[in-house]
């Protein structure tokens, strides 16, 4: 037997009373070979990734970051989203960014995790509780260079 | 392949060029390595097999990124830059035949800029889409 709808409203009232709360920031440098790399494993052909002369001939500080790159970032959700919950499982829904900056090899991020939402919906699963984390990517500049949204829906 | 020159020729209804993947595990390791994603769904056959599934599932940030290199096939990153894109993940993939593909929704010019709206997909070998996309793209400056 799975919560009832009155134990989910109130798991989500709960977690609820804690939105907008920030957790640990995560701070990881740009790596040009760690982009390479990612380049190789999604099959990036971009020269603006792959070539660090041509990016800085285009105005750039160095190879540009492919789009989905960012998702290194997307543990630090695990500060905010809250564990003490009766599911274990968890299926990652969706994932969503905002960029701002272009990130590019040579910066130093600073990801700063935020609870954004939570709510519960039923579904072929049981009942699904979802929780957002809206995380913050600033660059050693102080610019808000991107910011990257991962929900995750937890259940039975 | 088509590639387009510049946004401002992008009309609404216009396709991405359909991009096919045939899938192997060993893509899901090596994106475990370059992303740092050890998640155990992605790489450890028997207990994914134990937990119901039949396969290994594709990471969705992989995906997400294939999906990605189908919008900079067609409209090149030094023409065109991601300014929001977003995904939902509607059914586990698995390794085998992966299309990924798209539309132009919307295009509209924004402080002299030209935006583009496109709705992207990943479908599996059978035609199933496992997950739907937007992506806002502008057009770099000097372009």
């Amino acid at each position: 037997m799975g919560p009832t709808d009155e134990d989910m409203a109130e798991i989500v009232a709960r977690l609820r009373s804690s939105l907008g709360l920030r957790g640990k920031a995560m701070v990881k440098p740009i790596e040009k070979g760690a982009l390479l790399k990612f380049c190789a494993a999604v099959g990036e052909t971009e020269p603006l990734h792959l070539d660090e002369t041509y990016a800085q001939s285009r105005g750039y500080r160095g190879l540009v970051a492919p789009p989905t790159y960012l998702s290194v970032f997307s543990e630090a959700c695990g500060e905010v989203l809250c564990r003490d919950i009766p599911f274990t499982r968890f299926l990652h829904t969706d994932d969503a960014i905002t960029a701002h900056v272009p990130i590019c090899a040579g910066d130093i991020i600073t990801a700063t995790p935020l609870l954004a939402d939570v709510f519960a919906k039923r579904s072929s699963r049981g009942t699904l509780l979802f929780q957002a984390a809206d995380i913050a990517l600033t660059n050693q500049h102080g610019e808000l260079a991107a910011s990257l949204r991962v929900t995750t829906a937890f259940h039975e | 392949m088509t590639r387009i020159a510049n946004l401002a020729l992008v009309r609404p209804d216009d396709n991405l060029p359909t991009i096919r993947r045939h899938v192997e595990r060993l893509d899901l390791v090596r994106y475990a390595g370059a992303s740092d994603d050890y998640v155990h769904l992605h790489w450890d056959l028997p207990r994914v097999q134990a937990e119901g599934f039949p396969d290994v599932l594709i990471h969705g940030w992989l995906t997400f990124s294939w999906m990605c290199r189908t919008v900079s096939a067609w409209a090149p990153r030094e023409i065109a830059e991601p300014l929001e894109y977003s995904v939902r993940y509607l059914l586990p993939m698995f390794p085998g035949i992966v299309d990924c593909g798209g539309e132009v929704t919307f295009v509209e010019t924004v402080a002299e800029r030209r935006i583009v709206h496109l709705a992207i997909w990943a479908k599996d070998g059978e035609g199933n889409v496992s997950t739907r996309g937007t992506m806002r793209l502008g057009a770099v400056q000097g372009n």
